[in-house]
């Protein structure tokens, strides 16, 4: 009884809840390897101007569909002579370079995947806690809420969303995603504060005087978090597919500005002369999805103990 | 029990701090689309008691029987179905939650499980300060952390566990920590559910310890739930037992343990091991289990398993009548004239 006891179980090891998870993480290396994939097209996002080496706008006069790994001679508007230049991913039909594209392409994935992701987090986290929190009625009418949104076919009700307006834009395209998909983080969440509210400390923090709001936010909200941020970070993937899919039907990010949807909806008509038009985004797509539900099912196995792989 | 009219005082007292009256907690069992009732668990059933300042009264029974939810239905965490609570004179049952707002100051309660009744996500002082903070006891940040500082020492922790976290510390560590934070509020009475049935023996006797200290020293009263009959023999100034959500037999520690008389009683003490080597006891061994609370057998709740059950105790629920001793109640109207219970190999 006289020094706290530092590090849990086993003697020196400091168990606080993000080490833990962490070290957890770091056994399972298809979910390290995802995670490094997630790192790197962020930083193709956010460095687009020093990854890419053409714009996403400029055209190369004469370097019309040039395969990948091409070098051709072109001439840019504004160019005062024509150059050599080198298309690592090909070019397409309006002579842009296809690599430049996806790098700036990412961005719109990544913006509207976090972004679409945050508004359901918002609505998802609003609705979870309140119903799992009040219960009664109250619980009743945001679940039945929740199931007739969760009942919609949601990349339907998102073209609904975004074809009512008169020109689809980002901000369009995240909102009507969010707004759509946050079912799902509604009832984790829901579920989470069930177990909670139950649990000692809870009760003893009412015992204390402290009242609903109180309780709900300081009490019950941060230890919500764990299966939150798995569900949270499954859905990005989800929202860079829907967001794809919109392009892909028109109604995401407008030319110029490059998608990934966008560009695989032009490829369609050429892919017998240009399949590298269609192949590199489509695989971005996949590589990107892929990344980040492996990532979140590496989160899930590492937030819960009882669920060891092999 | 078919009705609620409150059974004979405990305790003729005028001056009981906490004054519990007929307290009955049934919890609806709804099942199906419409929430039909489909029955009722009648976890506390018309259950009364007195407790005076500086007293401990012990609670005792097996898992299930009601005790818990009887000390969380008199600090109305779980609201009472009927029965009343007088804390200081004050009826607590029939005001609202912000009524309440200045007892929740004067009440607290101490939980069994030291892991899950600290928050993993706030620091001791967070945890300790909550009290504080809630009902405006400090007047600045460095204030609030003085006094937990001070709480801190008092139940024996190190200064040094200000900050950190609940995982960082033992079992016997974070029952401290939740004395402190009970007792920070500066409470005159305190539910202490199974304070240290989570712990290990040599703990346990250094948290026994650390209660009647406090007690001592504060004038505290304690509603004292628990299990383990020695550790209540040893903190109490009486002792309730209970039996399916009713008291069966409530009085003196001395009477209670000295002079047991209602059946179930008796066959919980003999049941506790005797501390001494080779000592052998006659055990009064309950055929069957205790029923489910949900299909509570008729009549006295015992019956179906008592050694000395008649026909007419599936009929009707006894009162509790005193026997022996003033203020030792006893439900069971057969024992009155049973020869004094022999406490076999007990060693005083």
């Amino acid at each position: 009884m006289s020094e706290p006891a530092r590090g849990g179980i086993a003697g020196g090891l400091p168990a606080g809840p993000w080490q833990m998870l962490w070290r957890r993480m770091k056994r399972n290396r298809l979910a390290l390897a995802a995670f490094g994939v997630v790192v790197l097209i962020a930083v193709l996002a956010l460095g687009a101007e020093v990854v890419a080496p053409y714009g996403y706008q400029d055209q190369f006069r004469g370097g019309e569909q040039q395969a990948p790994n091409s070098t051709k001679l072109t001439r840019r508007p504004g160019d005062e002579a024509p150059a050599e230049r080198y298309f690592l991913l090909g070019t397409d039909a309006n002579a842009r370079d296809v690599f430049s594209r996806i790098v700036y392409g990412a961005r719109v994935s990544l913006a509207v995947g976090l972004l679409a992701t945050l508004v359901s987090l918002a609505i998802g986290l609003v609705v979870g806690l309140l119903s799992g929190f009040y219960g009664g009625w109250i619980d009743a009418c945001l679940m039945r809420f929740t199931d007739t949104v969760f009942a919609f076919p949601s990349v339907l009700l998102a073209v609904a969303i975004t074809a009512t307006v008169d020109k689809p834009s980002l901000e369009v395209v995240f909102l009507a995603l969010g707004l759509v998909g946050w079912t799902g983080i509604a009832r984790v969440v829901r579920s989470q504060v069930l177990t909670i509210k139950t649990q000692d400390f809870v009760v003893a923090s009412r015992a204390l005087g402290a009242r609903g709001f109180h309780v709900l936010v300081r009490q019950i909200m941060p230890n919500c978090w764990g299966p939150v941020i798995v569900v949270t970070t499954l859905a990005i993937g989800g929202n860079i597919l829907g967001e794809a899919g919109l392009s892909f039907l028109g109604l995401g990010v407008q030319e110029p500005y490059p998608s990934w949807g966008g560009m695989l909806a032009d490829a369609q008509e050429r892919y017998k002369d240009a399949w590298w038009l269609g192949v590199f985004p489509g695989l971005m797509i996949v590589v990107t999805v892929l990344a980040f539900n492996l990532f979140g099912d590496g989160l899930r196995d590492a937030l819960d103990p009882r669920h060891t792989r092999k | 029990m078919n009705d609620t009219t409150p059974g004979p005082a405990p305790v003729k007292n005028g001056d009981a701090l906490l004054e519990v009256r007929g307290l009955c907690k049934y919890f609806s069992i709804r099942r199906g689309l419409l929430a039909a009732l489909a029955g009722r668990v009648k976890a506390v059933d018309d259950v009364s008691f007195s407790l005076r300042r500086g007293e401990t009264l012990g609670l005792v029974g097996e898992s299930g029987c009601g005790k818990t939810t009887t000390g969380r239905a008199v600090l109305r965490l779980i609201e009472p179905t009927a029965g009343t609570v007088r804390f200081e004179g004050t009826e607590l049952t029939d005001i609202s939650q912000s009524a309440l707002q200045p007892f929740r100051r004067k009440m607290q309660i101490i939980f069994q499980d030291p892991f899950s009744s600290l928050n993993p996500r706030m620091t001791v002082e967070q945890i300790v300060g909550e009290g504080l903070t809630v009902h405006g006891l400090a007047s600045s940040a460095g204030d609030r952390r003085g006094k937990v500082l001070g709480m801190l020492d008092r139940v024996g922790l190190p200064a040094q566990a200000v900050d950190r976290y609940p995982h960082e510390f033992s079992g016997g560590q974070r029952q401290r920590i939740g004395i402190a934070r009970a007792l920070a509020v500066d409470p005159s009475f305190i539910v202490c559910d199974e304070p240290v049935s989570a712990l290990d023996v040599s703990v346990q006797a250094q948290i026994v310890n650390l209660l009647m200290d406090l007690q001592a020293e504060r004038n505290l009263s304690y509603l004292f739930i628990a299990h383990d009959l020695s550790v209540v023999e040893h903190i109490s100034t009486r002792v309730a037992v209970m039996y399916l959500g009713h008291i069966v037999e409530t009085g003196s520690t001395k009477d209670l343990y000295g002079d047991p008389r209602h059946p179930y009683t008796r066959a919980l003490l003999s049941s506790v091991p005797i501390r001494e080597p080779g000592a052998q006891r006659t055990r009064q061994v309950l055929p069957g289990e205790p029923p489910s609370p949900i299909h509570p057998p008729p009549g006295c709740p015992l019956a179906p398993r008592c050694p000395i059950a008649r026909p007419e105790c599936s009929q009707k629920l006894p009162e509790l009548e005193e026997m022996g001793a003033p203020d030792h109640l006893v439900r069971c109207p057969y024992v009155k004239d049973l020869p004094v219970y022999e406490k076999a190999g007990s060693v005083s």
